[in-house]
């Protein structure tokens, strides 16, 4: 696979959704940033052939704790959005969307008053949204099903401020490598509902099995703090 | 902070980030995900239905003999081209053409014969090597012995160079694969390939030094007729040349074998044949290993006719008879098979099918039911058959005349009535009671795309595609009822232990389990999705 495929338009979407407002650097920060996430397990394998997939970061923290030597610490809401799709066989149609809302804890530190680096903790919840159809098939049921499951996220990054006036708005540009541990997702092949009022027939659904979405993550966004 | 410290600082978070994305370098998923996939099915196999997917290599199957349908999975090799139940319908052959390995994910592996035990749930396929991809399987009554052969369409041409279309793979059912089992064969040939394969029951040879019976191949091919003794494979076939040589003949080609395991005989009716030809197998010395221990003697049977089509049954003192239907001459012959003596019954139409009722195996036929198919005559004929050999025995042959053309006839099993279809688009159909002469008229909404019979021949079941219902008819009472179900229906079965099995035609898999003739739609289940169970697992 070539990494740099996904990681070009990874930051393509990271520079084309590049939006903040900015304040003073010491108590708030508001992100938006895009990136790509890999897919290294065989279990994406029978959804598409891509081994990642280009994602939507939008985040909200706050500095809870100054620390001498450290730095200084901060929570943050994050949510993340993206997906797949592919075709299997020549003829099953896949859309797998994603999302996540993580609580990462992070503890910055300083290395020059422009750049500070910065390692994080997450938990949160992940929730998966499966699609298939059948190519060949115009009568054929789509199947779709829902699921979610606990999240994790351990990662690494810098903060590179662009701005520098004092108390007031500044702008900065995060980078961020994080390995996100998932939980698989586990679909059944629940048929797609038509919207119909028809009282309908029992229906048992097979178990199509899971997907593993753990895996690399690397995130370029921008920073407002205030 | 001093600068060389930020330097370690930067080196580190650098190393790092190159480590990371290292990590995000993974494997190319395997072609085999880019394979056609076909699902061959769903055939009916006692109180199971099967599906073989063709490119997740399995067979599927559901089991409705608890009342509940339950699921099953049995691996089987790549690229399954053909699936048919046994004749006892306790297991399910499987005929994979194997896959020679170009690309990562491909798999070196030869064509193979597949045997599965759906009745065990956690048995493991029975597989024998077979040579050639073969995709045809004609399997013993008994399941002793199958023969795999080549259909006229059956090479891909994508996976060889040469196909020997007189190739035969013949495989022992009750022997374990090795060396020797299958035997792989080529028929001696006069120009022609085989059109078909059947296989006799288990027969004996009369005065035979091996008085066990066993089972014989008889290969149908323009005008020649090879036979093999399939339980001994090595031992030379034997060729009957059919039709008389002249280049201005018509070809003859043997279209229909009926067999008389007791004495050892076959009976063989061609296109293009003036008479029904007996091949009853005597006992010869063998003269060397190789060599057989019998020697077919033919004989022609019949009024010089042309039959359209035969059976044979057996009276109460075990004479074993055969019907032969001669429409050029509007006659019916019945030939006494020890004797071949015969006697022959007028008709008033051209007949070309015989169909023998009560059809049980366990009961002597008493009626015989004779229609003009290709004519599409709105009547057909009854006959008697005790005593029809007596010359001192008047014949009995009733006309059963109806309003509408009799363009197929289907027997209705382990009863005395048949089914009457008269029109192309099964419409409007006739339900014909041989023992009374009766015919009751049912009409359908529409086409009946897909029907079948109870087990115990009490109902029939049948669907239209356009219409999202199963029509249930009492063929006691030739009272209808239906069940409405959620999706415009495909094929349906109508299972031993008497649950009925609407398969919706869709690639995911998707049926709907009604559990008896009587449930409600209350009672019955749709069920999703089943084709892809752990479809997201497949690599794990």
């Amino acid at each position: 696979m070539n990494a740099s495929k996904m990681l070009v338009p990874g930051l393509i979407v990271a520079a084309g959704l590049a939006l903040t407002s900015s304040a003073h650097a010491e108590r708030y920060q508001v992100s938006i940033g895009g990136g790509s996430s890999y897919l290294p397990s065989k279990s994406v394998d029978s959804l598409t052939n891509a081994t990642g997939f280009a994602r939507l970061d939008l985040e909200a923290g706050l500095t809870i704790l100054h620390v001498p030597i450290l730095g200084h610490t901060e929570v943050a809401l994050n949510w993340g959005s993206g997906g797949v799709s592919g075709t299997s066989f020549g003829r099953i149609e896949s859309d797998l969307g994603m999302n996540t809302v993580m609580l990462l804890s992070r503890v910055c530190r300083p290395i020059s008053p422009r750049i500070s680096a910065f390692g994080e903790f997450g938990l949160g919840v992940q929730w998966g949204h499966l699609q298939l159809d059948d190519a060949d098939s115009n009568s054929a049921r789509s199947l779709e099903d829902w699921d979610k499951s606990a999240a994790s996220s351990l990662g690494t990054g810098v903060d590179v401020r662009l701005t520098n006036q004092g108390n007031e708005f500044n702008l900065g540009i995060r980078g961020k490598l994080a390995y996100r541990a998932m939980a698989p997702l586990n679909f059944s092949a629940t048929p797609m509902s038509e919207g119909s009022e028809e009282l309908l027939l029992e229906t048992t659904s097979a178990n199509l099995g899971s997907v593993n979405t753990s895996g690399m993550l690397v995130s370029v966004g921008l920073v407002g703090s205030f | 902070m001093t600068n060389l410290r930020k330097t370690r600082i930067l080196r580190g978070f650098g190393l790092l980030c190159f480590l990371s994305l290292a990590a995000c370098y993974g494997d190319e998923r395997d072609e085999s995900w880019d394979r056609e996939r076909v699902i061959i099915g769903p055939v009916a196999v006692k109180s199971r239905l099967a599906y073989v997917d063709t490119a997740r290599d399995r067979v599927l199957s559901i089991e409705t003999a608890d009342g509940r349908p339950d699921f099953h999975s049995y691996d089987i090799g790549r690229n399954a081209i053909f699936a048919t139940p046994t004749p006892d319908r306790d297991h399910l052959a499987v005929i994979t053409r194997g896959e020679e390995a170009l690309v990562k994910g491909q798999v070196d592996e030869d064509p193979k014969l597949w045997i599965l035990d759906l009745s065990e749930p956690n048995s493991v396929a029975q597989s024998y090597e077979i040579g050639s991809a073969f995709d045809r399987l004609a399997v013993s009554s008994d399941g002793s012995v199958a023969v795999a052969y080549f259909s006229s369409g059956g090479f891909d041409a994508t996976t060889g160079v040469f196909r020997n279309p007189n190739e035969l793979a013949i495989v022992d059912l009750e022997s374990a694969p090795s060396d020797e089992n299958p035997t792989l064969r080529t028929v001696r040939s006069f120009g022609s390939a085989p059109d078909g394969v059947v296989l006799s029951p288990p027969m004996r040879i009369p005065g035979a030094e091996d008085t066990s019976p066993r089972v014989f191949a008889f290969l149908l091919a323009e005008n020649t007729l090879t036979l093999l003794d399939a339980t001994h494979p090595t031992r030379r076939e034997v060729t009957i040349r059919l039709g008389t040589g002249s280049t201005n003949a018509a070809m003859i080609r043997p279209q229909e074998l009926v067999f008389a395991p007791n004495t050892g005989t076959a009976y063989v009716r061609s296109d293009n044949a003036s008479d029904v030809l007996s091949v009853l197998l005597s006992a010869e010395e063998p003269e060397s290993e190789q060599d057989n221990d019998y020697q077919p003697a033919l004989a022609e049977l019949g009024a010089g006719g042309g039959p359209a089509d035969v059976a044979v049954w057996d009276d109460a003192i075990d004479r074993r008879f055969v019907l032969a239907a001669m429409p050029s001459s509007r006659q019916v012959a019945v030939i006494d098979a020890d004797t071949a003596s015969f006697v022959t019954v007028s008709t008033p139409d051209p007949i070309d099918r015989i169909m023998l009722f009560p059809n049980d195996p366990n009961l002597q036929p008493r009626v015989a039911l004779l229609a003009s198919i290709s004519q599409g005559l709105p009547r057909v004929h009854l006959l008697a058959l005790d005593g029809i050999s007596d010359q001192l025995v008047p014949v009995d042959l009733r006309t059963v005349t109806m309003s509408e053309p009799v363009l197929d006839v289907l027997q209705i099993p382990g009863s005395e009535q048949a089914l009457i279809v008269h029109d192309a688009n099964r419409t409007v159909l006739g339900l014909l009671d041989v023992s009374l002469g009766a015919v009751s008229p049912l009409e359908g909404v529409g086409r009946l795309d897909s029907f079948d019979f109870s087990a115990d021949g009490s109902f029939l079941v049948g669907v239209t595609n356009q219409v999202s219902r199963v029509g249930i008819l009492d063929l006691q009472s030739l009272h209808p009822t239906n069940i409405r179900i959620d999706d415009d229906p495909g094929r349906v079965f109508a299972l031993q232990g008497g649950a009925i099995m609407v398969d919706h035609g869709d690639a995911f898999g998707r049926a709907t389990y009604i559990p008896s003739i009587d449930a409600q739609r209350s009672d019955a289940r749709v069920m999703s999705g089943f084709l892809l169970e752990e479809y997201l697992d497949e690599d794990e």
